[in-house]
């Protein structure tokens, strides 16, 4: 009679591990386990144990390597010291260095959104790889609200949590194995979420439809992009310098009906067109000159903003108000609004943010 | 208005010819240095030198020139977006889960509007996504709470509702097979197969609404075109207001029990309750199942 080995969990040996097993004789009072290379068949570990229990409890400086493969027996001896049967075939076995496997989330984080892509990092010296994972969202009562299930892409060991609502802690956890059955586990980790309530508008608008049974979905994009004469330097990445340079906008932008535009703007180039709006065939234009200089009516050197809308031949031509020439360090915003057919220009001048 | 042109165009004007109201369609900036744009169809009228900071429905472009020429409420542009996908996920799903899918060519494209009959009632989400490169870009997200009375039969673009005089019935067929071996007190149950599927009746009064009024002058035909739906051998999701939502089929009679005929103030109507068997043949979850019955187009996330 032999005991029966029950299967073994990859282990990290620096560890140690319980070897369990069935044994249907006499009372154990000593357990042997003798540990062999797999490939070798090199006795590793050979030791005795005083012990009544059907376990085996191997030791963390058993000899075992990271990334070995081994094979186990185990006898047992009663009390007259009379040896088990030794089994024809071990069980195998792998040791494994513990993997690293953390989430991408600290503890304490602050999540400023309602949804966030949470991510884990997977390491393991041996190189063994992970089979799967799954992710888990827990109430701050410890209730689970969200998980991914498992999943088996291990190139990208990431998952998208939404309904986050302002003001609450959750906690996050990851879970997974490895190819050879290593458990990994990050433990539960807590994060709160704080952010600006979403505003109304809503880029993807999902209204339910009760009385027929649907929700209707709606885009609310708006996707334009300016293009440049030649590539756009930014000065301190926040302003678009084109003093050598112009960009349009076209596709994406139409502006029907009544409207207001407001251009933000310093150094511009004195008697030169600043900006220009125009319909698609490039005939019908409204223009914006910057004129700076000493006017009857201006008491002293201004700067003004000078309108020329065209239509049908005559140009409309409209001036803003006056303001003293900029200094380093302030920018002009210029607000034109066309309501009907009629026009205004107005300019106020900021400090440079 | 004189000769076609308005006079007297403003105060500030130095020439009184007002222009046309044309449709902006392009914008230049040049010689000078920008810090911001912004565009609204609401007019300004005392300016105070300040711009909005939220995107809102009058909003036509907002551009702060931070290291890129995006004037949008969202960072990509139809050169690079290939298609956009509309992801959804129930309470029941783990991941989002592709229903709808359309390739990009121009600008206009980007605009979505869609009706999704097949969501069970409770809280769903809907992500709208960019693919670019071939791979998928940041999901704009939305929450919305499905509610309805009820029931509802739904196909891929329209819906019935059942909700006049409605009953409803369901069985969970688990057919396990007794076997009872020789020299062997108790049987062997034995159960092949993943079988644990619903099955039921559905019964109810067919008439269409207008407004808020039950119109029971095209009671015939309404309940003519709910037959027809039915018997057209594809199958529907079946949906209740509680959060139930089955992939079913037709598996017998359409039967017309409880023919009455009311007569009430000089009018009268047939009253006529109709009542139909149904069998799941799938799961309403399942992308795959969905796909394979027609009732999305797309089986990206099928698994």
């Amino acid at each position: 009679m032999y005991a029966i080995i029950h299967p073994i969990s990859p282990f990290d040996p620096t560890e140690g591990t319980d070897i369990y097993f069935t044994w249907n004789g006499n009372q154990i009072h000593q357990v042997r386990c003798l540990i062999k290379e797999n490939e070798s068949g090199q006795t590793v570990y050979d030791r005795t144990e005083a012990s009544m229990k059907s376990y085996y409890t191997l030791p963390a400086d058993s000899g075992l390597e990271g990334g070995g493969r081994y094979v186990v027996y185990i006898t047992v001896f009663d009390a007259d010291g009379q040896e088990s049967q030794m089994q024809h075939t071990g069980t195998p076995f792998c040791c494994f260095t513990a993997p690293s496997f953390q989430l991408s989330i600290q503890e304490g984080d602050v999540i400023r959104a309602s949804s966030f892509l949470v991510s884990a990092d997977y390491s393991q010296e041996e190189g063994e790889l992970l089979n799967s994972f799954e992710f888990f969202l827990y109430s701050y009562q410890g209730a689970l609200i969200q998980s991914s299930g498992t999943i088996y892409d291990a190139e990208n060991i990431s998952y998208l949590i939404s309904g986050l609502e302002d003001g609450k802690q959750y906690f996050i956890q990851a879970a997974g194995t490895t190819v050879n059955g290593f458990p990994l586990d990050t433990g539960r980790v807590s994060f709160s979420v704080a952010y600006i309530r979403k505003q109304i508008f809503s880029t993807i608008e999902a209204n339910n439809l009760p009385e027929i049974g649907g929700i209707e979905l709606r885009s609310n994009i708006v996707s334009t992009e300016g293009q440049p004469q030649k590539d756009v330097v930014y000065i301190g990445g926040a302003c678009a310098d084109l003093r050598d340079n112009s960009i349009f906008f076209d596709s994406g932008y139409s502006v029907p009906g009544d409207n207001s535009h407001v251009f933000a703007l310093y150094a511009p180039a004195v008697n030169a067109r600043i900006f220009s709006l125009a319909d698609e065939t490039g005939k019908k234009t409204v223009d914006c000159y910057y004129r700076q200089g000493s006017f009857q009516d201006s008491d002293g050197e201004k700067g003004v903003f000078e309108l020329r809308a065209n239509s049908s031949g005559p140009a409309y031509v409209l001036y803003s108000n006056y303001f003293s020439p900029l200094s380093p360090g302030e920018e002009v915003f210029v607000c034109i609004t066309r309501t009907g057919f009629f026009y205004s220009i107005q300019a106020v001048k900021k400090p440079l943010d | 208005m004189f000769l076609g042109h308005t006079v007297c165009a403003g105060s500030r004007s130095a020439v009184s010819h007002a222009p046309s109201a044309f449709a902006y369609e392009k914008l230049t900036l040049e010689n000078a240095v920008f810090d911001e744009l912004y565009a609204t169809a609401q007019p300004i009228g005392d300016f105070d030198g300040t711009i909005p900071e939220n995107w809102t429905f009058d909003t036509y472009l907002h551009a702060s020139f931070s290291g890129n020429l995006y004037g949008g409420n969202v960072n990509f542009t139809e050169d690079l977006v290939e298609a956009i996908r509309i992801k959804r996920r129930t309470q029941k799903d783990a991941q989002f889960q592709t229903i709808y899918e359309k390739p990009i060519y121009e600008n206009e494209d980007f605009a979505i509007e869609l009706l999704d009959y097949l969501e069970p009632a409770g809280p769903v989400e809907y992500a709208y996504v960019p693919v670019i490169s071939g791979g998928e870009s940041n999901y704009i997200i939305t929450s919305v709470t499905s509610a309805f009375e009820g029931y509802f039969l739904c196909e891929k673009d329209r819906s019935f509702h059942l909700f006049l005089d409605a009953a409803y019935s369901q069985t969970l067929n688990y057919d396990p097979v007794s076997v009872k071996p020789l020299g062997r007190k108790y049987p062997v149950m034995v159960i092949n197969g993943d079988a644990g599927y619903l099955s039921g009746e559905m019964e109810c009064l067919f008439l269409p609404f207008s407004e808020e009024d039950a119109d029971t002058s095209q009671s015939l035909s309404y309940r003519e075109l709910v037959y027809e739906m039915l018997t057209d051998r594809k199958p529907k999701i079946l949906k209740d207001s509680e959060g139930n939502l089955l992939l079913v089929s037709l598996s017998g009679k359409i039967s017309e029990a409880d023919r009455q005929y009311l007569y009430h103030q000089g009018q009268g109507f047939s009253y006529v309750r109709s009542r139909f068997s149904w069998t799941e043949t799938g799961d309403a979850y399942d992308i795959g199942d969905l796909y394979d019955n027609g009732l999305i187009d797309t089986d990206l996330d099928r698994r």
